[in-house]
């Protein structure tokens, strides 16, 4: 049963247009690194290392990685439930938490399997030794977990309004962006701060410079987690066990 | 039951069910492109739809005031001297809010239409395929102008009455009201044909909003790592062909606000400088990107079947 | 469109479900297949209600009027997945036995996308019977089918209704109503308009009275031949409109024609008054 889910899910998701657009789109921060690598700018240790932090912090972190995850996070359920499949689903007797778990799952899975290695690569060709101070890995754990909570807080959206795309995009560019900047303590809830977080225990440079500045510390950062992950699966359930069909 | 030979049953009856004929005055296609556009303005603002449109255009509408409402409240408290955010930078600052807008809005006016295929009933009106398009264009870049114009003119505002002396700072600056003008026009009127044109090329809604997001947000982002690495001729081609660059960049020129200094690692103002392009290069290149998302718009809209 | 006032219950056997477009009749469906939450009242499925009710669908198959087909599936697959998601013993068994069901069995391995209309409701219903449910919920199932379609449906869901489910489907026309069901609720404007045997409702539609207005030449020479029959229970003038109520429609309509031959009255108008199924089923109400 697990698997027919994943396997619908996966199949939607993976579509070929949707896979070509966004294997473009995690093309172009690789792309700058590479120019950036034949260009003059490289050379000096700590400048590359600030550069690839700033790089792989701003384009990735802050526009693609969520953009990517916010694509996989509404097609996931909520393609289906524009479409009408979802229908087909809801009217088993399966668990509902089953069905939001395992779109959360594969969103995730589909969302970290673009990311993850775009971040990775983009890090180890912008500088000049990446596995150093853990960065290379750091980043690549940021991304991952950064790619699941998005995945299962647009989700579980997705269940509860069918605008879930325009409003994560606003929640992600105007409060993660902004509002955050302006407010330092709205920091405790931001999903990006928790991912870097997470960055933050395995990269151990001192000076991370203005790009890349975690706020939150290791503790912090998975408590969030979890309490991101508890409510997008609790809502989401609860909000598909009421599921109604529209006009 | 019936005497087929004498009830006239095998000939057709037409029953008059009180249909009437329409004899008064017809208002023509003017008229039909202004109800499009009012239509579709309000519909922007989520008028005569649910709550959650509603809630977020004046959201988004509110986010992009709240700089200039921030400047009015200083302007009459704090005096002159305090400039919390100048005309030129306004639309850099709130560029993602206005960006969600133009994404959003796009992608609903086109592609409600396509969705529930109202499209037929429309051009079985006494409306030309082009008329559909120019409307929408217009009720967009109306709606756009109260993140553009609006906010433009509550800083000046602002700025005026923190003006120790009232009439003499308005004798200053009231030529700052023509730029406020003219900048707001362009910038809305380019957001809402190249938002509009890239809508129209995709079905799903949710895929016309990242493709709005990507060619006007993305672009930005892009470019702005690209500049820093690029020498100043590939630089500032880069910049002319991003929508972001050269709206904010024809916003220097008309309030003649280009930094002198030149830093393709600094703020957008500064990678413009780089560039060393005269300023009237920046407001072709806006027309110009306008003109081209017009020109496949309306070749898409003339070729698409119902 | 909302519904009031309704309450009624299904037994096993085929019940249509029949009402003008837009009467509720999909409303009161999505709300037996737990689809839609009512506001007031309860609706029950064997003793539970149907509302936040997963464990129910094992017993139910619903099939929509909407697309809920995967484009990028065959029908075997669909109803192949539909049976692993009812967690059956022999999934692949009850697939093919449904797939035969619906006589998809030719184009079961093509993708759904290349579907006519037709073949994706039978995908549809092949779905919704792998488990065998005791209760079959369609909606608007003869929407769009050809004649040969329609007989083959008609001949599956009676099978079906004969080896004792509760089949309940909906309909705008009565004629489909009329070959399957033995039970019928009507429906209108969200209320309930009749329901109970089918041949009983007709019945009493038929000797419901009917009315008629009439132009003529002489109206009054016309009532007079009127009143004299005795299926004419009323004859009124308005102007130079006049209304004749019948209680024997068929009686009326034959005889007319001779009648006013017969009164040397020249006719130009014979129309109707209101025929629309609404004024029949209000008539139906009112009593």
């Amino acid at each position: 049963m697990n698997n027919v889910l994943i396997s619908l899910t996966a199949r939607q998701l993976l579509g070929r247009r949707r896979t070509l657009v966004i294997g473009l789109l995690l093309a172009l921060p690789i792309l700058i690194a590479v120019i950036y690598r034949f260009s003059d700018e490289a050379g000096s240790g700590e400048a590359t290392g600030e550069f690839a932090l700033g790089l792989v912090s701003v384009m990735i972190f802050t526009l693609l990685l969520p953009l990517v995850a916010l694509v996989f996070g509404t097609a996931s359920l909520g393609a289906e439930i524009e479409d009408g499949t979802a229908v087909f689903l809801l009217t088993k007797p399966i668990e509902r938490w089953r069905i939001i778990a395992i779109k959360i799952g594969v969103a995730s899975v589909a969302a970290a399997l673009f990311v993850v290695p775009t971040t990775m690569a983009t890090t180890w060709i912008i500088h000049e030794s990446p596995t150093a101070d853990g960065l290379m890995l750091g980043l690549g754990l940021g991304a991952l977990v950064a790619s699941v909570l998005y995945c299962a807080a647009f989700v579980a959206l997705s269940a509860v309004t069918s605008r879930a795309l325009i409003f994560g995009l606003i929640y992600v560019f105007v409060w993660e962006t902004f509002a955050t900047r302006i407010f330092d303590s709205l920091r405790w809830v931001s999903i990006r701060e928790y991912a870097h977080g997470w960055s933050d225990a395995v990269i151990s440079i001192n000076d991370k410079g203005v790009f890349y500045d975690p706020h939150l510390g290791v503790t912090t950062a998975i408590v969030g987690t979890m309490v991101v992950l508890a409510t997008a699966c609790a809502g989401g359930t609860r909000a598909l066990t009421r599921f109604e069909i529209g006009e | 039951m019936a005497n087929l030979d004498e009830a006239p049953q095998s000939r057709g009856v037409v029953y008059d069910l009180g249909y009437r004929n329409y004899d008064g005055p017809r208002l023509g296609r003017r008229y039909a492109i202004r109800s499009l556009y009012v239509l579709s303005l309000r519909n922007t603002f989520g008028l005569g739809r649910g709550t959650l449109p509603k809630v977020l255009a004046f959201g988004l509408a509110l986010v992009a005031l709240l700089p200039a409402i921030f400047t009015v409240a200083f302007g009459a408290v704090a005096g002159e001297g305090f400039e919390f955010v100048e005309h030129h930078d306004y639309f850099e600052l709130i560029q993602i809010v206005i960006v969600l807008f133009v994404a959003a809005m796009a992608s609903d006016l086109v592609g409600n239409d396509r969705k529930n295929n109202t499209l037929p009933l429309y051009f079985s009106r006494p409306i030309e395929r082009d008329d559909y398009l120019l409307a929408k264009i217009a009720a967009l870049a109306t709606a756009l102008m109260s993140l553009t114009l609006l906010p433009q003119l509550l800083v000046f505002v602002g700025n005026w009455l923190g003006a120790t002396d009232g009439t003499e700072w308005l004798g200053d600056n009231i030529s700052d009201v023509w730029r406020i003008g003219a900048s707001s026009t362009l910038a809305s009127l380019q957001l809402a044909v190249i938002g509009l044109a890239i809508a129209m090329f995709t079905t799903r809604r949710a895929f016309a909003l990242t493709s709005v997001l990507a060619a006007l947000w993305f672009s930005v982002v892009f470019t702005a790592f690209l500049v820093t690495v690029l020498g100043p001729g590939w630089a500032a081609v880069a910049m002319l062909a991003t929508p972001g660059y050269a709206m904010n960049a024809a916003t220097y020129v008309i309030f003649d606000a280009v930094p002198a200094r030149a830093d393709r690692m600094g703020e957008m103002a500064d990678q413009v400088a780089y560039a060393d392009l005269p300023g009237w290069t920046w407001i072709a290149a806006l027309v110009a990107q306008t003109a081209v998302a017009l020109f496949f718009a309306i070749r898409r809209y003339r070729k698409v079947t119902l | 469109m909302a519904v009031n006032d309704i309450s009624f219950e299904l037994e096993p056997g085929i019940t249509g479900l029949l009402g003008p477009n837009g009467a509720g009749k999909s409303t009161l469906l999505h709300m037996m297949a737990g689809l839609l939450e009512p506001s007031a009242g309860q609706v029950l499925v064997n003793g539970e209600s149907s509302w936040k009710n997963a464990a129910m669908y094992g017993h139910i198959g619903l099939v929509p009027e909407r697309e809920v087909t995967y484009p990028f599936l065959s029908a075997w697959e669909y109803a192949l997945a539909s049976a692993r998601l009812h967690q059956l013993p022999q999934p692949e068994v009850a697939a093919q036995t449904a797939i035969d069901m619906v006589e998809l069995g030719d184009a079961m391995h093509r993708k759904m996308r290349g579907y006519s209309k037709g073949m994706r409701q039978r995908a549809k219903i092949a779905a919704a019977l792998v488990h065998d449910p005791d209760i079959l919920i369609l909606d608007e199932p003869f929407n769009g089918t050809d004649p040969r379609q329609r007989l083959q449906m008609n001949t599956m869901l009676k099978e079906l209704g004969d080896s004792g489910r509760t089949i309940v489907f909906s309909s705008h026309i009565l004629e489909d109503v009329e070959d399957l069901a033995e039970d019928v609720i009507v429906v209108i404007g969200g209320r309930l308009g009749a329901a109970g045997n089918f041949r009983q409702i007709r019945r009493l539609m038929t000797s419901r009275p009917h009315a008629f207005t009439i132009r003529s030449s002489n109206n009054r020479a016309l009532a007079a031949a009127l009143v004299d029959r005795p299926y004419v229970t009323l004859v009124s003038f308005d102007s130079d409109v006049m209304e004749v109520q019948t209680t024997d429609f068929g009686a009326f309509t034959e005889s007319i024609a001779p009648l006013i031959r017969s009164s040397g009255v020249a006719l130009q108008e014979l129309q109707p008054a209101d025929d629309s199924l609404e004024s029949v089923f209000a008539y139906l109400v009112a009593r």
